[in-house]
């Protein structure tokens, strides 16, 4: 996969006098942090420091590192090639609307606090057996295929489902779904975020995924090791689409507002770039790639208004030039196959 | 006992017919060679007994029960292990994942231990590069990973191709008496070998392909003496 010499995994860390961060160290500081924060916003304490617009691009972040670290369990470990990422996204962020509006509004009779989150749970819960469901027939259906095929497979899943919801009037077709009620705040998805990263970290580090990085590197010797690569593929994409569609969710009851195009090809090469920019079976890369991508998009959008308001759409050229220039001079992304330490196993473990 | 027997197995890719319908069998506990020159049809034979490739006639019968319909990946559990031709460790994994992920099928912690230690006391070389990533081992490391992990699948038919590829005569040495060892302590060995001379010297019996038919069979001690062998791939 990587054509750079990999550092060994064995060489015992350099010892240095810092006392070595943790992975639970590094959830507990975001999560005693995303509270506070959250709350000084919605209070407007220093206006000028804690904009809510900066907190609303946090908030972007985290639901893209669910994205990104979820297509890398398919791209990224199980080497496969998938492209239709946004359709699972599509299912989340859809059954998550209509749970929230059509099934539990009863809900908002409860205290406000616990009512807001009940919804979200079961919503997210939903959204995610939804996608998860999906996923399972999507993985059915590749069965064996591999390469173009599962590409051009994966392609075509996400344009009927865009295509679908376009025609179903009951969701408000091309209009979109309107009315949402604001479930989400930075710390739903900064809770959502640790959990996927912890989820993903423990699934690649455990048999399972020992088993998706040997389809990966020679699928017919892992057969011979008693693999059922079918089995092993139809789990890995259930359980990608299933987080593809907890961010769908959040993403539904963040914006309050969702159209079918906001799932199309379009989002999947999003979710890509960032991938790729980050570097491939490397969970740091996806978080790194996200931040990166995120900040830079933002950074052009008012360079380029600054100029011209209408000079901000241009981004979106750039950001297919990233991807090209990703290819051409570094194919590891950012970071290569390499985890921060924080985010490694332990050793023994 | 038989405990793995073929029978007029036809096998074809696409229009071209690679095996004319063979038969062969493996008592328990034997190592038997399969020889022949290139194209023959050696690695094609394993890897239809493997099931990674679909017959087109006869069946095959592995301790008298037809394996024609059982998937590749459940014959591991089974007891049929295949290290196939050019060894196919995971390059991108440590030599203990690489271990690991061949126990996949074991679920008994105590038979676990045992294949580990089983296989160190064979391939030490390989419990000192443990930590190391498979792909930067040496080609006789990796054939001995390659056994390894076979081993730890715990197999009682081990399908070898072609073990001494790329080896050097030491290596190879070192590769054949490691097998002649895992044979001792019972396993039975269906070897596929170019280097028949080696493969006749620790074998029980041998098998000979040609175009896909089988020419000859016989003790391997015979064969090695027989003329024919001798002119197509020993030398004189």
């Amino acid at each position: 996969m990587s054509t750079q010499p990999q550092p060994e995994p064995t060489t015992p860390p350099p010892e240095s006098g810092l006392p070595k961060v943790r992975f639970w160290m590094v959830c507990a500081l975001i999560l005693a942090l995303a509270l506070p924060l959250q709350l000084s916003v919605d209070a407007g304490l220093f206006p000028d420091v804690l904009n809510p617009y900066y907190l609303h691009l946090l908030t972007i972040i985290g639901m893209n590192i669910i994205l990104v670290a979820s297509l890398n369990l398919l791209n990224g470990y199980l080497g496969e090639f998938a492209l239709g990422h946004a359709g699972f996204m599509a299912v989340g962020a859809y059954t998550a609307a209509l749970l929230a509006t059509k099934v539990l509004p009863g809900a908002a009779a409860l205290p406000p606090v616990i009512g807001t989150i009940g919804i979200l749970v079961v919503s997210l819960g939903g959204a995610m057996l939804a996608s998860a469901g999906v996923g399972y027939l999507i993985g059915l259906v590749t069965f064996k295929t591999v390469g173009d095929y599962l590409a051009i497979i994966t392609l075509g899943f996400n344009m009927i489902i865009v295509n679908a919801i376009q025609n179903i009037e009951f969701v408000g077709g091309p209009r979109g779904f309107t009315g949402i009620p604001k479930n989400t705040n930075f710390v739903a998805v900064a809770v959502c975020a640790l959990l996927t990263i912890a989820v993903l970290r423990n699934l690649i580090q455990s048999s399972f995924g020992r088993v998706w990085v040997s389809i990966r590197e020679n699928a017919i010797a892992a057969e011979l090791m008693g693999v059922s690569i079918a089995r092993a593929k139809n789990w890995a994409f259930t359980i990608a689409a299933a987080f593809a569609g907890l961010a769908g969710g959040l993403w539904a009851q963040n914006q309050q507002f969702i159209t079918p195009r906001s799932f199309d090809y379009i989002k999947t090469t999003e979710i890509l770039v960032m991938l790729y920019l980050g570097g491939m079976a490397s969970l740091s890369g996806s978080i790194l790639g996200v931040v990166a991508y995120t900040l830079l998009m933002e950074l052009l959008r008012n360079l380029l208004s600054a100029f011209a308001p209408q000079l901000a759409e241009w981004r979106m050229l750039i950001s297919p030039l990233i991807l090209i220039i990703i290819m051409l001079t570094r194919q590891t992304g950012l970071l290569g196959n390499r985890e921060w330490r924080w985010l490694r196993p332990r050793p023994g473990a | 006992m038989t405990l793995l027997r073929v029978e007029n197995l036809a096998v074809s890719y696409g229009a071209i017919k690679a095996l004319h319908g063979i038969d062969l069998t493996i008592e328990e506990g034997e190592i038997v060679s399969l020889l022949g020159a290139n194209g023959a049809g050696k690695s094609t034979t394993l890897r239809a007994i493997s099931r990674m490739l679909p017959l087109q006639g006869g069946d095959i019968f592995y301790r008298d029960q037809s394996i024609k319909h059982i998937p590749a990946h459940t014959l591991v559990a089974m007891g049929i292990g295949h290290v196939p031709e050019g060894r196919g460790i995971f390059p991108n994994l440590t030599v203990q994942e690489n271990l690991a992920l061949a126990a996949w099928t074991q679920k008994n912690k105590q038979r676990l231990a045992a294949s580990y230690e089983k296989v160190f006391a064979l391939f030490p070389r390989l419990a000192e590069r443990l930590p190391q990533l498979g792909g930067t081992l040496s080609g006789g490391e990796q054939q001995m990973l390659a056994v390894g992990r076979a081993l730890m699948t715990d197999c009682k038919l081990m399908l070898l191709d072609e073990p001494s590829m790329g080896l050097s005569p030491l290596l190879v040495k070192e590769v054949f008496r490691a097998l002649q060892a895992i044979n001792a302590q019972g396993m039975t060995i269906l070897l596929v070998e170019q280097n028949a001379h080696m493969a006749l010297k620790i074998a029980h019996r041998g098998y000979v392909l040609e175009n896909g038919r089988m020419v000859l069979e016989g003790p391997a001690a015979e064969l090695a003496k027989d003329p024919r062998v001798k002119e197509a791939y020993l030398g004189t």
